[in-house]
């Protein structure tokens, strides 16, 4: 993270391995002149900002490959700073002895995530804009894609922002009345305060509603299959994904490890785990399995539990039901193997589960699959692609940030109900607005004081 | 080593070089204070009033750490009032009309008096080194005076040029010279120096005022001493007027922007935002048809007074007749034209929190040199760069104030980190601590520094240790003290409050928006308590109920604290290269390389560093720590 020699950093940006065209970037003082040192155009000049240069990468006298070179000055760059973009070849051995003739040339190469820290830290880019840029290269997804991308466009930023500029507006008056108290200006209302914080505390509310829908958008749905011992599990994983993923067969205890796999539903991810059946056992590796098991059934944002159907259910896995059962934890039940008959009583099932929903299907003979694939769908439209423009919380961070504003401000407005004079309620607006600020990345100490000073005429 | 001619030598005699040569010369060394003029020792250049929010805290500060101020306002005071008082006691905030000669006059007596401490008029227009070392001053004649430690507190003097209108006056103050050749001799040593600008109102003659005209503003019934040491006040107190600006008078004053030297591009000094002149009103604030005027009494003994609110430097015209515009001004005489001055002033993040010089050891500057403004503000930085003076040339630590244990802490910080573009006064909200920085316990929290430093005497101390004892002890009490419902109810009713149906004890009656512990001083056991703790029983039950009603607040505050000191602790090495920092953005690279902050907690108070810059640094430092802390960077 700390270079003692350079700080001109260079990486190849497109993925490792054969291409058409790899790119290389370098950012920093030193990238015009790393270049020069590096290219010969094949049209003399120096190069212009944002226009491409075709021309040869040159080691000493040796031609090394052919490239097309753009050069960004700094501030107009994704870093804010000086770079150089070299489209050369995409094959790994040639971007491999490119970026080494960078390094030899005065860069270092950067690390991961380097680009995008420059941007934050030159002010190209706010905290949640920059880990939405981390976000958007993660996505695998429509729903990831669009969170991060309204993200990146600034509009969480831009919402904090705005909640912020209001507390600062109302930290002002506030303090208008402790350090100018001789002033003649008008004060604020308590009334008027106090619909603030309302509106306020409304609107965090909201963002903080859209943490569980956002962090499905950006992480996903995980869903733990879970059950006795062949019941049909694995099928279901491989039948879920259309591939033989998974060994199935007769042999109870043929998974041992959580097996995972991830599947595109309506643009939402499910990381789907299918774990080892779960029953009392001796075999010490069996045993590692079921405790995997239990613990991907804890993990999960929603547990898919297979039964076999054409067998009652035995009191041994009664009791494994109950032991598992969480309430709070969305679940399915699959009474799998319908195609033999279905023995399993339902009123059993909502006692020992209650508020699952029961589904029957056969994965031998695909029938029910179609209803347990709409059920997905459903589950993950629900919570799911962002519309137009809408803004989700999408990280831990963010939500935890959010959380300790909304606490400041239950506090002020208890400060406003006892009758607290204005030094004590300023004293959560300030707290409200240093949580908000981090979210974005932005220290408040001045803020209050300007704001006073151009909004209010004081001084006697 | 050849004696020097004295160990501290002061250059200036405003509020700031008062306190500096006050501190140094009762800490037992040498000191010489020189100033332009001997009879303007402690002048009020601008209104004479001292305290209000934050101000009025730092008076309290300053002697709780045995400056004068607050004994010197008590004696010469002519109207006391208590700020604030509608609302939290943090707030409160005394503030005082001060009889502007007597003042003066109270101080030169003190200041003349003072063993160790010498009065020289004369003007510094030089200070020479030695090496890195600072070696003494040479005045206007030609004397060089040596020094182990120099405090510079030259006020508004350096290179000081007067606005009235389009016509310029090189000058300190109204009346008296500039300060000339100690900003070169400065700049010369490589120190940078600002421009910055203030401003003042007219003065007029109070015969010539039709009072009835205007709304009396009278001083507190009660008024409370500024000092921990004075007993109470009983001086008859004399009342301010309270008047308006009208549209005709803003009409009148908007006829002179074509000769005014802040609308004209002349004045180049940065003013202060807090305290615009009235032409600056007007222009920015053009929907407001009045503005207030407070007529301030100068003292008992003169009938001028100070037209507060009505600072500028328009032409005399202008001024003459804009001023009569304002009623029960008609006929006004205008005795003292209002005017702006612009002055030299090096910005401070040039110095450590010493208020010593990064540049040159044994030299400190306190007060407008510093770019603040403010008697307050000024004296503070004087008491704190005068005991630094004595501590440095004794080879002891310097002492600081941090920013959870005072104002004057958060101003100097304030000062030596993130500098200032404007004027720099002190606002309660500049503190982060608010609540646990009262004025009722600056003693409490500062009063052991000064009798550590011997500037607070064994009589005064033993006072506050007896009120801390009263403390702990009626803390306890109140636990205990359980009225009955028969006895207390018709009370409780009384105070407008619920009745209770079981014994309740006192610490839990208080907590009562409604209630006092005044209120239960019949009881037996407090009536008892308050006759054994004699002259202290009142403060003493301030500072009680005072932590039993804002219990919770309070302990929030405790709980900020506590994480300021600990980023505050972790302390960055003086020699660190932030160039090879490459995780940090470039300006926080050179902010910081400027600033050297101490600690990690400074840096993040550095304007242009941000939050990633701070993390990123604390990743550093604690790197530094593991891997190497038998080798580090030193």
């Amino acid at each position: 993270m700390f270079a003692r020699f350079s700080n001109t950093i260079a990486a190849v940006s497109t993925p490792r391995g054969k291409g058409g065209i790899a790119v290389i970037r370098i950012s920093g003082e030193d990238a015009a002149p790393i270049l020069r040192k590096i290219f010969t155009p094949a049209i003399k000049g120096t190069p212009k900002p944002r226009c491409a240069l075709h021309g040869w990468i040159i080691d000493g006298a040796e031609p090394v490959d052919e490239v097309i070179a753009l050069y960004f000055q700094s501030p107009k760059s994704y870093p804010g700073e000086d770079v150089v973009e070299i489209s050369c070849h995409g094959g790994l051995f040639i971007t491999e002895r490119i970026l080494e003739l960078i390094v030899r040339n005065g860069a270092r190469i950067a690390n991961p995530g380097e680009f995008s820290e420059r941007a934050y830290l030159n002010r190209r880019m706010d905290l949640a804009q920059a880990e939405a840029v981390a976000d958007l290269i993660q996505a695998e997804t429509e729903a990831a894609r669009r969170a991060a991308a309204y993200q990146l466009e600034g509009r969480l930023s831009e919402r904090i922002r705005v909640i912020r500029q209001e507390l600062i507006r109302l930290g002002a008056l506030l303090e208008l009345e402790l350090d100018f108290s001789d002033e003649d200006v008008e004060f604020a209302s308590r009334d008027e305060m106090g619909d603030l914080f309302h509106s306020a505390q409304k609107d965090l509310k909201s963002l903080l509603d859209s943490f569980n829908r956002g962090r499905v958008c950006r992480e996903g749905i995980r869903m733990a299959i879970i059950g006795p011992p062949n019941v049909g599990k694995s099928s279901l994983l491989n039948a879920l994904v259309e591939k033989e993923r998974a060994i199935v067969t007769d042999i109870p205890g043929t998974t041992r490890d959580v097996i995972e796999e991830r599947l595109d539903i309506e643009g939402v991810l499910f990381t789907i785990m299918d774990t080892a059946g779960l029953r009392e056992t001796m075999d010490p590796i069996e045993k590692e399995g079921v405790q995997r098991a239990e613990k991907s059934a804890q993990d999960a944002d929603l547990v898919l539990w297979v039964l076999d159907g054409s067998e009652p259910l035995s009191n041994e896995e009664k009791r494994m039901i109950n032991r598992l059962e969480e309430p709070t934890v969305k679940k399915i039940v699959v009474l799998n193997k319908m195609d033999l008959g279905i023995q399993v009583k339902q009123v059993i099932i909502q006692k020992l589960l209650p508020g699952s929903q029961i589904l029957r299907l056969s994965v031998t003979t695909e029938e029910g699959m179609v209803e347990l694939i709409e059920t997905l769908k459903k589950m993950a439209l629900s919570g799911a692609l962002p519309h137009e423009g809408e803004v989700l919380l999408t990280r831990e961070r963010h939500r935890d940030g959010i959380q300790r504003t909304m606490t400041h401000l239950q506090e002020a407005c208890q400060s406003i109900e006892k009758g607290m004079s204005q030094e004590f309620i300023a004293l959560d607006i300030r707290g409200a607005m240093d949580a908000l600020g981090e979210i974005i990345g932005e220290t408040t100490a001045e803020d209050i004081l300007n704001k006073i000073f151009s909004d209010f005429c004081i001084g006697k | 080593m050849v004696k020097k001619d004295f160990d501290v030598i002061v250059v200036g005699g405003g509020h700031a070089g008062c306190e500096a040569a006050l501190a140094a010369a009762r800490m037992g060394e040498r000191v010489l204070l020189v100033t332009m003029t001997i009879q303007n020792v402690a002048q009020m250049s601008c209104n004479p009033a001292i305290g209000g929010p934050a101000k009025g805290h730092l008076v309290r500060e300053i002697d709780a750490l045995g400056g004068e101020m607050a004994k010197a306002i008590d004696s010469t005071g002519i109207q006391f009032r208590m700020l604030n008082q509608s609302k939290g006691p943090a707030v409160w905030a005394p503030r005082a009309q001060a009889d502007r000669i007597e003042y003066s006059v109270w101080m030169r007596q003190v200041v003349e008096s003072q063993d160790n401490l010498t009065l020289l008029q004369g003007m510094a227009v030089s200070v020479w080194v030695d090496g890195d070392q600072i070696g003494g001053i040479e005045t206007e004649t030609g004397r060089r005076i040596s020094a182990s430690a120099v405090v510079l507190t030259c006020g508004t003097f350096l290179n000081g040029l007067i606005h009235i209108g389009m016509k310029t006056t090189p000058a300190g103050r109204a009346g008296e010279f500039p300060a000339t050749g100690l900003t070169e001799s400065l700049v010369a040593l490589g120190f940078e120096s600002g421009r910055l600008k203030t401003g003042t109102p007219p003065r007029v003659d109070g015969n010539t005022v039709d009072f009835s005209k205007m709304a009396i503003q009278p001083g507190d019934d009660r008024p409370r001493p500024f000092s921990f040491q004075t007993s109470e006040i009983n001086t008859e107190q004399i009342p301010c007027y309270l008047t308006h600006t009208n549209p005709t008078t803003h009409k009148l004053l908007k006829s002179g922007l074509d000769r005014s030297p802040l609308y004209t591009g002349k004045i180049k000094g940065v003013g202060p935002r807090y305290c615009p002149s009235i032409e600056d009103k007007i222009v920015r604030f053009s929907e407001k048809e009045g503005h207030q005027i407070f007529l301030e009494p100068e003292g008992r003994r003169s009938t001028e007074y100070y037209v507060n609110g009505f600072a500028t430097s328009l032409p005399e015209d202008v001024q003459l007749k804009a001023i009569r515009t304002i009623p029960g001004m008609e006929n006004v005489s205008v005795t003292r034209l209002g005017y702006a001055i612009e002055y030299d002033f090096f910005p401070p993040t040039q110095l450590k929190s010493s208020l010593e010089t990064k540049r040159i050891s044994g030299l400190f500057f306190a007060g407008q040199i510093n770019g603040t403004s403010g008697y307050e503000e000024a004296a503070a930085q004087g008491l704190i760069a005068g005991i630094n003076a004595v501590l440095g040339i004794q080879n002891k630590p310097p002492f600081v104030v941090d920013r959870s244990e005072g104002y004057i802490g958060v101003l100097v910080d304030d000062l030596v980190t993130k500098g200032t573009q404007e004027p720099y006064r002190l606002f309660t909200s500049r503190a982060e601590y608010r609540l646990l920085f009262r004025q009722d316990n600056a003693d409490r929290r500062l009063m052991r520094y000064g009798h550590e430093l011997g500037i607070i005497s064994e009589k005064t101390y033993s006072r506050l240790q007896k009120k801390e004892e009263g403390i702990e002890r009626l803390m306890g009490e109140i636990q205990q003290i359980k009225p009955d419902p028969e006895t207390i109810n018709p009370l409780l009713k009384e105070m407008d409050t619920d009745p209770i149906s079981e014994r309740q004890d006192l610490m839990r009656l208080i907590k009562r928006p409604q209630l006092h512990l005044m209120d239960f001083q019949t009881l037996p056991e407090m009536a008892t308590l308050i006759q054994e703790m004699g002259d202290i029983a009142e403060e003493v039950m301030e500072q009680v109920e005072i932590e039993v009603k804002y219990e919770g607040y309070l302990r929030r505050q405790q709980e900020m604290v506590h994480r300021f000191k600990k980023i505050e602790e972790k302390i960055i090495p003086n020699t660190l290269d932030y160039n090879t920092l490459s995780a940090l953005s470039t300006e926080a690279r050179e902010k910081l390389g400027a600033i050297r902050p101490q600690s990690l907690g400074q840096a993040s108070r550095i304007s242009g560093v941000s939050p990633a810059d701070v993390s990123a640094l604390a990743v550093y430092l604690s790197k530094m720590n593991r891997s190497d802390s038998h080798v580090s960077e030193r």
